[in-house]
């Protein structure tokens, strides 16, 4: 049990502090929710009533986006470019796709690689792109969740202003629904852009994510 | 009691005189306001209100607590109370991008 746990600390650990966030969230949501509420003369619901609320998913499928959106675009964006000095980019000549031969894909896979890897065809170009595949597939379903429970939400705060509801399509051409993702986009585009930079030059002795202390600034690809 | 049944009752119970009962189907900020506001108790004040004829309902539009119904003459928007659908605005007309402006509200 403790080795399983030292084996799979970061997931965990990772797991854990979700779970905290997102409680401690549903919390301060509520309060002011409910603080909105009295404001317009409204009853007030319960903690239950609020976390199935589209208020409460409104809040959480922006982040969820956005953040899934950050890792996919850095996935994908690290295949093909590149940042001399920095961890986070592959060697300057290795830009692109790699050869199967690098990637242990067809004939090069060996024993220990995933069926996918060896079989050819379809199924390797799935597994080969898997990875994006899934983060992309989850950012669309946040992204969607987000409009829909965004209408909702917006809707709620419309009627109780005595302003008429707004259609779907209505709703994907506002200033909200706009203003919410434009503005997680902005700071996910940030902390992993300047993250690229920052680590050129920074260090964090241990972390995979930075250089070894003692790499030269020039060095790229190199982890730690 | 759904959103278009509060709204259907109120229209009729005023048409009818009962402001009694148009009152309970008010929310209490909306029932005070109108009461201050007039210098009446609630169910003489309702009955002052340039309210339409009842009309049978066409729309209803409901999103988490708060409903948006519209009849072959007015517009209602309602809130759900723990006893209930409650009216928070009535006898209201569109105006553009700005909040409706209804006859009887808690605004």
């Amino acid at each position: 049990m403790r080795t399983f746990i030292r084996q799979n600390s970061l997931s965990l650990f990772f797991g854990v502090i979700f779970l905290a966030a997102l409680v401690g969230q549903a919390f301060a949501g509520h309060a002011e929710y409910n603080a909105q509420l009295v404001t317009d003369g409204l009853a007030t619901v319960s903690l239950g009533r609020y976390i199935t609320s589209s208020s409460f998913a409104v809040d959480v499928a922006e982040n969820w986006q956005s953040e899934y959106l950050q890792f996919l675009l850095y996935i994908l964006a690290t295949v093909w470019f590149l940042q001399r000095g920095s961890p986070e980019s592959k060697s300057l000549d290795e830009a692109g796709t790699e050869s199967d031969k690098e990637q242990k894909v067809g004939r090069y896979a060996d024993d220990a690689s995933p069926v996918a890897a060896g079989r050819g065809g379809l199924p390797t170009a799935l597994y080969s792109s898997s990875l994006g595949l899934v983060m992309g597939l989850i950012f669309f379903a946040s992204w969607g969740m987000q409009s829909l429970a965004g209408r909702i939400a917006y809707n709620e705060e419309q009627l109780a202003q005595l302003q008429g509801p707004v259609s779907w399509s209505e709703y994907v051409t506002s200033a909200d629904f706009w203003n919410r993702t434009l503005q997680n986009w902005q700071s996910e585009f940030l902390a992993v852009g300047s993250m690229a930079v920052f680590s050129i030059y920074l260090r964090q002795r241990g972390s995979p994510e930075s250089k070894p202390v003692g790499a030269a600034h020039t060095s790229t690809g190199v982890e730690g | 009691m759904g959103p278009d049944r509060a709204a259907t009752a109120f229209t009729h119970a005023v048409a009818s005189s009962d402001g009694e009962l148009a009152c309970t189907l008010l929310s209490d900020e909306v029932s005070s306001t109108i009461a201050e506001s007039s210098g009446m108790p609630c169910p003489a004040a309702v009955l002052q209100a340039d309210l339409p004829a009842p009309s049978a309902v066409q729309g209803v539009q409901r999103y988490g607590h708060q409903a948006f119904v519209t009849t072959g003459t007015d517009t209602v928007f309602l809130s759900e109370f723990p006893g209930g659908w409650k009216i928070i605005g009535v006898g209201c007309s569109p105006r553009g991008e700005k909040p409706y402006e209804c006859a009887v509200s808690g605004g």
